[in-house]
C-alpha cells in the first residue's frame, strides 16, 4: 500500500479522530473550531482529505477509523512532507523567499561559502 | 477616458526618465542601503500618481508634456493632430511634420484620425489594466482559500501545511503564514525576516507598486522598476535582519535560506521569478553585511537629494514671443503682440529664430509702478537679465526693420511668464491660442 503522506496539521486533526472516535462530524466540527478556529467547511474539506487517503470512513454523519494510529505510524517511514502550492506566489505578496529553486551544485557552492565566511 | 490617458502616457513617460536614473544608480552605488533604494522608488511612485510638480530650473526633464494633441504648424496651432515636444531639431524637422501629415484632416470632417487612434488606444490600455487587476485579485481569493486551514501559533504568525514558502497576506491585519513543516529555530529566522517586512509597511508598498504596475502597464520601464522593487524590498528584509544579528546568526540564517530553497535538477539557467533575489545574492548580502560608514550615508543622502530635485521637480515652461516686423517697416522698434508678465521680480530673455545682434525693448503695458526700461543689446547665445515689476504686463520690442515687402516673423524667448494675447489688437492672429513651443 502506498505511502499516505500528512501534513502536520493534517496529523494533528487525526489524531484528534483517533483520539474521540467514533465520533459525529459536527462533534469535529466543534472540537476544530476549538483547537483550530476553523470553519464547519474547512472541518469538512479536511475530514473528506482524510477519508479519501484511506484513514478514516464517515458513515450517516459518525467517524470512524479504518486503520487504527499505532498502525499507521508504524507505516510511515518518512517525516511530514510538506505540500506545495499550486502554482506560484503572486507577486505583490511579500514573502519569506519566492519560490527560489537551486541545483544540488549550487546548494553546494553556497554551502561552503556560507562555511568558510569569517567575521571581517 | 482618452484624455486621461494621454496625461497618463506623459506621466509615464516622465516616470521613466528617474527610472532610468534609479536603475544606473543601483548599479553604479552598490553600497547604498537598499532602504534608501526604496526611497528612490518611492519617488518613481510619486511620479507615476502625481501629475502635478514644483516647477525648478534643476529640473532634469526634457518636458512633461512629451506627447501633445496638438501641434503647430507656421506658427498656427492645430488641435487633434499629434506631436511630440522636445528641444530635439530631428524631431521638430523630422517627425513632427511627419506626423502631422499622416494625421492631416479637414476641418469640416467631424471625426479627425488622432480622435479615433487616441479613442482605440485608451480603449486597449483599459482592457489590459482591468485584465492585470482581475488577475491580482483571482490569485488573492486562491491564496485565502488556499490558508482557510491555517492555524494560529501566536498573535498574527500561522502555520498551515499548504504553504512551502513563507509569506504575508492581508494589508489592514497582516498575517503571516509559515510551512507547518519548519522547526523552532528555522521559524525564528523566518519569522525575523516576515516581521522586518511587516516594520517596513511592505504588505503595503508591494500591492501599491502592483497596482500602479497595473495602471502603467504599457510602460516596460515599469515593468522593470517594479522587479527591481520586488528585489531591493527583500534585499532591505534581509539587511534589516542582519544588522542586529551576530556573526554566528548570519550563518545560521543563511543556512536557513539555502534550506527553504527548492530543489531544481535543470542546471540550465532558470530565470528568476519576477522581482526575485537569487539565494546566492541573498546570502552573499547577509554574510558581507556591516553598518554603513558615516561617508557612505552622506555620499548616498546627496545623491538622493539630487536626484529628487532634478527628476521631481518640473522644468520651467518656456515660450517663444513672436514679433512681426511688417513689410517695409521703418520703425526702431516692432512690439510683440503677445503680452509677458514675470512670475518673479526679474525676466530673462534669450534671441530665437530670426533675431542676430539687436537691441531689445520691453514696452510696459499695465504696470504700477512708473520705471523706465531701457532698451538692452541683445546677442545669440547670451541671455539677457531686466529686473522687471512682478506682475505687470510689457510687450516685447526688438530693434529691427524690415526693407522687403513681405512680413517677417521674429521670436524672442522666455521663461517663468505668463503669456496673454492683447486685448487691444485687432487682426485675425489675436484669435490664435498660446501654445507652448519648444
Amino acid at each position: 500500500m502506498a505511502e499516505i503522506q500528512l501534513g502536520v496539521i493534517e496529523a494533528r486533526y487525526a489524531d484528534m479522530i483517533w483520539e474521540h472516535e467514533p465520533v459525529t462530524s459536527s462533534e469535529l466540527v466543534k472540537m476544530t473550531a476549538v483547537e483550530f478556529n476553523w470553519k464547519r467547511t474547512t472541518a469538512h474539506n479536511v475530514l473528506r482529505r482524510l477519508i479519501d487517503k484511506g484513514l478514516f470512513r464517515n458513515e450517516n454523519g459518525v467517524v470512524t477509523a479504518v486503520i487504527s494510529r499505532d498502525e499507521f505510524y508504524s507505516r510511515q517511514s518518512k517525516q511530514y512532507v510538506e505540500d506545495t502550492f499550486a502554482g506560484s506566489l503572486p507577486a505583490f505578496i511579500a514573502a519569506f523567499m519566492k519560490d527560489s529553486k537551486i541545483t544540488a551544485d549550487e546548494a553546494e557552492t553556497i554551502r561552503r561559502m556560507i562555511d568558510r565566511a569569517e567575521e571581517q | 477616458m482618452e484624455e486621461i490617458f494621454l496625461k497618463l502616457l506623459n506621466m509615464s513617460i516622465t516616470a521613466g526618465w528617474l527610472i532610468l536614473a534609479v536603475l544606473c544608480i543601483r548599479l553604479i552605488f552598490r553600497k547604498i542601503p537598499k532602504w534608501m533604494i526604496c526611497l528612490l522608488w518611492g519617488a518613481v511612485a510619486f511620479r507615476l500618481i502625481c501629475p502635478f510638480s514644483m516647477e525648478s530650473r534643476f529640473s532634469i526633464l526634457p518636458s512633461t508634456e512629451l506627447v501633445k494633441s496638438s501641434t503647430v504648424v507656421g506658427g498656427e496651432v492645430q488641435n487633434y493632430i499629434p506631436s511630440i515636444d522636445s528641444h530635439l531639431t530631428i524631431v521638430e524637422n523630422t517627425i513632427n511634420p511627419m506626423l502631422a501629415e499622416s494625421y492631416a484632416y479637414n476641418p469640416a470632417a467631424s471625426v479627425a484620425p488622432w480622435q479615433i487612434t487616441i479613442y482605440l488606444v485608451s480603449l486597449a490600455w483599459a482592457g489590459g489594466m482591468i485584465l492585470l487587476i482581475i488577475c491580482a485579485m483571482g490569485s488573492m481569493i486562491r491564496l485565502q482559500m488556499l490558508v482557510r486551514e491555517a492555524v494560529c501559533v501566536k498573535n498574527n504568525i500561522f502555520i498551515c501545511d499548504a504553504v512551502k514558502s513563507p509569506f504575508i497576506l492581508g494589508i489592514v491585519r497582516p498575517r503571516i503564514y509559515l510551512s507547518s513543516a519548519l522547526n523552532e529555530k528555522e521559524m525564528n529566522y523566518i519569522i525575523t525576516h516576515e516581521s522586518a517586512h511587516l516594520r517596513r509597511k511592505d504588505h503595503w508598498w508591494k500591492p501599491l507598486g502592483y497596482l500602479l504596475l497595473c495602471i502603467h502597464w504599457f510602460n516596460p520601464l515599469c515593468w522593470a522598476a517594479y522587479a527591481m522593487l520586488c528585489k531591493d524590498i527583500e534585499l532591505a528584509c534581509d539587511e534589516k535582519a542582519a544588522r542586529d544579528m551576530t556573526f554566528h546568526e548570519k550563518k545560521e540564517y543563511s543556512k536557513i535560506l539555502l534550506s527553504c530553497a527548492g530543489q531544481r535538477s535543470l542546471v540550465m539557467v532558470c530565470p528568476l521569478a519576477f522581482g526575485e533575489v537569487g539565494i546566492k545574492e541573498r546570502v552573499k548580502s547577509v554574510l558581507n553585511y556591516k553598518k554603513p560608514t558615516l561617508w557612505i550615508m552622506i555620499v548616498a543622502t546627496v545623491i538622493l537629494v539630487t536626484l529628487a530635485i532634478c527628476f521631481l521637480t518640473n522644468p520651467t515652461k518656456e515660450y517663444q514671443i513672436k514679433i512681426t516686423i511688417p513689410a517695409g517697416s521703418t520703425d526702431p522698434f516692432c512690439y510683440s503682440d503677445e503680452e509677458i508678465s514675470s512670475k518673479g521680480n526679474t525676466l530673462t530673455l534669450y534671441a530665437g529664430d530670426g533675431v542676430g545682434d539687436t537691441e531689445i525693448k520691453l514696452l510696459p503695458v499695465e504696470v504700477r509702478e512708473e520705471n523706465a526700461y531701457e532698451s538692452i543689446y541683445m546677442t545669440p547665445g547670451m541671455p539677457v537679465k531686466i529686473d522687471v515689476e512682478k506682475g505687470a504686463w510689457f510687450k516685447i520690442g526688438v530693434n529691427m526693420q524690415n526693407p522687403t515687402d513681405e512680413r517677417r516673423d521674429v521670436y524672442i524667448s522666455v521663461d517663468n511668464v505668463v503669456v496673454r494675447i492683447a486685448s487691444s489688437a485687432g487682426d485675425n492672429e489675436s484669435d490664435q491660442a498660446l501654445e507652448q513651443v519648444p
